[in-house]
């Protein structure tokens, strides 16, 4: 991996003083940055363009008859099959697919992502119902996955090649083995059942948001720790810093005033695709905790066949993981112009 | 038909344990169903409490409370049915007072007197006939239960049910878990939205529905409940997808009973964290149906049916391979039904020479077969219900040493994969035990007659379709019993058309502070919460 910095001149000891090993940064231009984000907006559309589309052709194609999920998600162990023809002809399942997906995209690109088949109540009411729970998970997660990646990384990267690196080496390993919702039934069966801290049912509140959040940022933490530790170990290398340390910098001040903010930029872009990924990992660990997010709804509209309720929380899935790439990118070229 | 309302003798006796409590209730509901019965019906239960009941329930991704579209309104102790079936498969009168035959083609559902809706309305011939009315109209499928029916208030607190034909069963069918609740049909559709249905009292279950959201419900106690003061302050449904979830909701205090948890190995894991308790319902509720491929060899033989029926060791099953949480069977229907008729038994000797006999022979350790072709086929399973699996793994294992060789196929339901029958040479479909109703009568037509849905293997046999037509009018409930019972001689003795492979019941998780809890199947359904619930 190259650097940013790499290129910071050596005869510029007055930058290095600075703390950030970067020449001034200059504004980029306001013309090339539009088209850069228009582009990327564009992208946005084709991705979930592309998502709806991948989601109406591959959930049909799985067996079992939407109908009849219907039914029985509504509590219907048996359901005749004059209530399943019923259930069929009201969900408009009785038309061809196709025509149910432009029907449904026509409906979409107005803001209506239609109605549940399940519970007859529009998708978009109920997603924005969940989401919020599902950002607070995430949001916990990300912090304790930052919490605990950044420091690791640097005792990583300053011990590097001696035993706390190899110490969080195989933390790592084994963390980002180990799956969450594992974590997270070991967390209950010795936090809360055990020692009779937390909950095992939770209710989406700040308050109860640790143990699911924990369970989600352990695998997560350790992959990033190792990408800063990598991220660090080669700023270290670079020429600045081999200067910083013929000057006599101490180590300490030379992994954090100067190595760290040069690996900022590639640890920020890759905790921005990590952000999606904690969304998708929710899913799980939300079953788990019966935390009241949109992981355990898609689960149960998955099951269901519940065509609209998966295909909206799939949009809302692939836009947080575009939008949070897109914010990582933006603060990634605002530290440095550079990286565009 | 009429039946008295002795309702509440059988679970008050089951859940209390104490002889004294028991005595005093048996006094005072006999006394009861003695009495007048023109007010409101009392029965002896606990004193109110200040306990809030707090279930961890099955989470099917968001609850409906419009019973036109819900299932399982009588369940959670908010909504009741004009009739109701005990554990021993007994129809009695649950908000009726009575229900009774007045002309061939006529029934007269007596109501209560004094019983209100949650919201202090009264439930009276007109708001029944209303509910009643709605639901044949707006519920998909309830129009064949009764069809061309006309319901009319026929006096302050009597309705008359009008039918064209004849129907015998009217009195059962207003047993039906899923089709006629009694419900203020103005605040229902006056509420539109769930959570408006909530807080309506349009109910008149003994608890209300205060409040709910996607993931609870908390109802409390309606104290102007017919029976009398309920004994607990609140009923708390927390809606958990997650069986090990519902598990440990009980371990950590959350909760105090954790539903549906009968699945394989959930017995064994509460023995081993020993700090909860498993219960099972007093009377099984589904049936592990086992159909053969009728169209097909080996199955177009009856002697291979009855061979292979006799060949199941169907206590091995119950016991070893479901933890003795499924019941064995001894007949088509569970053995808590009075009219089951013992039809199924072991006998592995004789399965042996029916082969033999049938030409399906076999050398040495190898698979038996006939004119050239193996005695091998595919059980169809499910995955929406894991116990077909292993059920299906039982069968294999088991009849694997008469030389039988099966492979097993488990997909997602789809009424695809039953209808092609290249498929399969067995499938395996759980379905009620006996029907929504707590008698077999509207179940067997859907799997034996030939236009029946469920009728999988293509079951077309006159004899049959005779008796189930009889069965459809039957005068008396003599001729009922004896129709039901030759159809039982011919479906499993004489011809083996379909099997049992087990009857299943109802498992929870119970707190200790809960072990006296029954699970009981009321209604035919399994009930979580009624009057009589208490802790204890």
């Amino acid at each position: 991996m190259t650097s940013p910095a790499g290129t910071a001149s050596v005869d510029a000891p007055e930058t290095i003083e600075r703390g950030f090993g970067l020449p001034r940064p200059r504004r980029p231009r306001s013309a090339g940055s539009l088209r850069g984000l228009r582009s990327r907006v564009l992208q946005t559309a084709a991705t979930l363009l592309g998502a709806s589309v991948l989601v109406w052709a591959i959930v049909p194609l799985a067996p079992g008859d939407p109908a009849v999920a219907t039914l029985q998600a509504r509590g219907a162990a048996n359901p005749p099959p004059a209530a399943i023809e019923a259930v069929r002809g009201q969900l408009g399942l009785d038309r061809p697919l196709p025509l149910q997906y432009v029907d449904w995209l026509g409906r979409a690109l107005r803001g209506d992502l239609s109605r549940s088949y399940r519970t007859d109540v529009p998708v978009a009411v109920e997603l924005v119902q969940r989401l919020p729970a599902t950002a607070r998970l995430a949001g916990a997660a990300l912090l304790i996955c930052l919490a605990l990646a950044i420091p690791s990384g640097l005792i990583a990267a300053a011990f590097a090649g001696r035993w706390p690196d190899a110490l969080l080496r195989a933390v790592a390993v084994v963390g980002s083995g180990l799956p969450g919702f594992v974590v997270g039934l070991l967390l209950i069966e010795f936090v809360v059942v055990g020692a009779g801290h937390g909950q095992a049912l939770t209710d989406g509140s700040l308050a109860q948001v640790w143990l699911p959040a924990v369970s989600l940022a352990l695998g997560f933490f350790a992959i990033l720790a190792r990408f800063l530790r990598a991220a660090l170990l080669d700023a270290l290398d670079q020429p600045f810093a081999v200067v910083a340390r013929a000057r006599g910098v101490s180590r300490p001040r030379l992994l954090l005033r100067h190595a760290l903010p040069n690996a900022a930029v590639p640890f920020l872009q890759v905790t921005g695709y990590f952000v999606g990924h904690l969304l998708g990992g929710s899913i799980v660990v939300e079953l788990v905790f019966n935390w009241p997010g949109l992981g355990s709804y898609v689960v149960g509209a998955v099951e269901a066949r519940d065509l609209p309720a998966v295909q909206g929380a799939a949009l809302v899935f692939t836009l947080f993981f575009v939008l949070s790439a897109l914010l990582a990118d933006l603060v990634a070229r605002a530290i440095d112009p550079r990286v565009a | 038909m009429r039946a008295s309302g002795c309702r509440g003798v059988r679970r008050s006796w089951a859940r209390s344990g104490s002889a004294l409590t028991t005595a005093a209730t048996l006094v005072v509901a006999l006394g009861a169903c003695g009495g007048s019965g023109d007010s409101a019906d009392t029965t002896a239960t606990a004193a109110p409490t200040s306990t809030v009941l707090r279930v961890a329930e099955q989470d099917f991704g968001g609850i409906m409370l419009d019973p036109a579209v819900s299932y399982g309104v009588a369940r959670q102790g908010y909504g009741e049915l004009l009739m109701t079936t005990t554990a021993d498969s007994r129809v009695v009168p649950a908000l009726a007072r009575s229900v009774e035959r007045s002309r061939p083609t006529a029934w007269k559902v007596e109501l209560r007197r004094g019983v209100t809706f949650q919201n202090g309305k009264a439930v009276d011939g007109e708001a029944v006939a209303a509910a009643l009315n709605r639901q044949l109209s707006k519920r998909a499928g309830l129009k064949d239960v009764l069809p061309g029916a006309k319901i009319a208030a026929s006096g302050r607190l009597e309705v008359t049910i009008t039918t064209p034909k004849p129907d015998p069963q009217v009195s059962v069918k207003l047993a039906e878990s899923d089709s006629f609740p009694v419900y203020d049909v103005s605040a229902i559709e006056k509420a539109k939205t769930d959570a408006g249905i909530a807080g309506a009292g349009a109910f008149t279950g003994p608890y209300a529905i205060k409040t709910l959201t996607a993931k609870k419900m908390v109802l409390e106690r309606f104290d102007g409940y017919r029976m009398g003061t309920p004994p607990l302050a609140g009923v708390e449904y927390t809606f958990v997808k997650d069986p090990p979830a519902r598990l440990a909701a009980v371990r950590s205090g959350q909760a105090d009973i954790a539903e549906a948890m009968n699945t394989v190995g959930v017995k064994r894991a509460v023995a081993s964290a020993g700090d909860v308790l498993f219960k099972l319902s007093d009377a099984p509720l589904d049936g592990i149906r086992l159909y053969f491929n009728l169209t097909r060899a080996p199955f177009d033989d009856a002697a291979v049916r009855q061979a292979l029926l006799m060949a199941i060791d169907y206590e091995t099953i119950a016991t070893r391979f479901f933890d003795g949480t499924f019941d064995a069977p001894t007949g088509l229907f569970p053995g808590t039904y009075p009219d089951n008729k013992p039809t199924i038994a072991t006998d592995v000797a004789k399965a042996r020479s029916l082969l033999d006999a049938a030409g399906w022979t076999r050398r040495g350790s190898g698979t038996r077969s006939k004119d050239g072709k193996p005695l091998e086929f595919t059980i169809l399973t499910y995955t929406q219900r894991p116990e077909l699996k292993t059920a299906a793994l039982a069968l294999q294992s088991e009849l694997a040493p008469l030389g039988i060789a099966i492979k097993i196929n488990d997909q997602s339901y789809d009424s695809k994969l039953f209808a092609d029958l290249a498929g399969w040479g067995i499938a395996l479909y759980v379905d009620y035990a006996l029907s929504g109703t707590g008698q077999p009568d509207a179940n067997l037509p859907n799997y034996l007659l030939p236009d029946g849905f469920a009728n999988f293997g293509r079951i077309d046999d006159r004899k049959l379709t005779s008796l189930l037509r009889e069965l459809a009018t039957a005068p008396d409930d003599a001729t009922r019993r004896r129709v039901i019972g030759e159809v039982q001689d011919v479906v499993i003795t004489q011809k083996a058309y379909v099997g049992v492979v087990a009857f299943k019941r109802d498992g929870v998780v119970v707190s200790k502070d809960w072990r006296s809890y029954v699970p009981s199947v009321d209604t035919a359904a399994f009930k979580v919460v009624d009057f009589e619930t208490h802790p204890g």
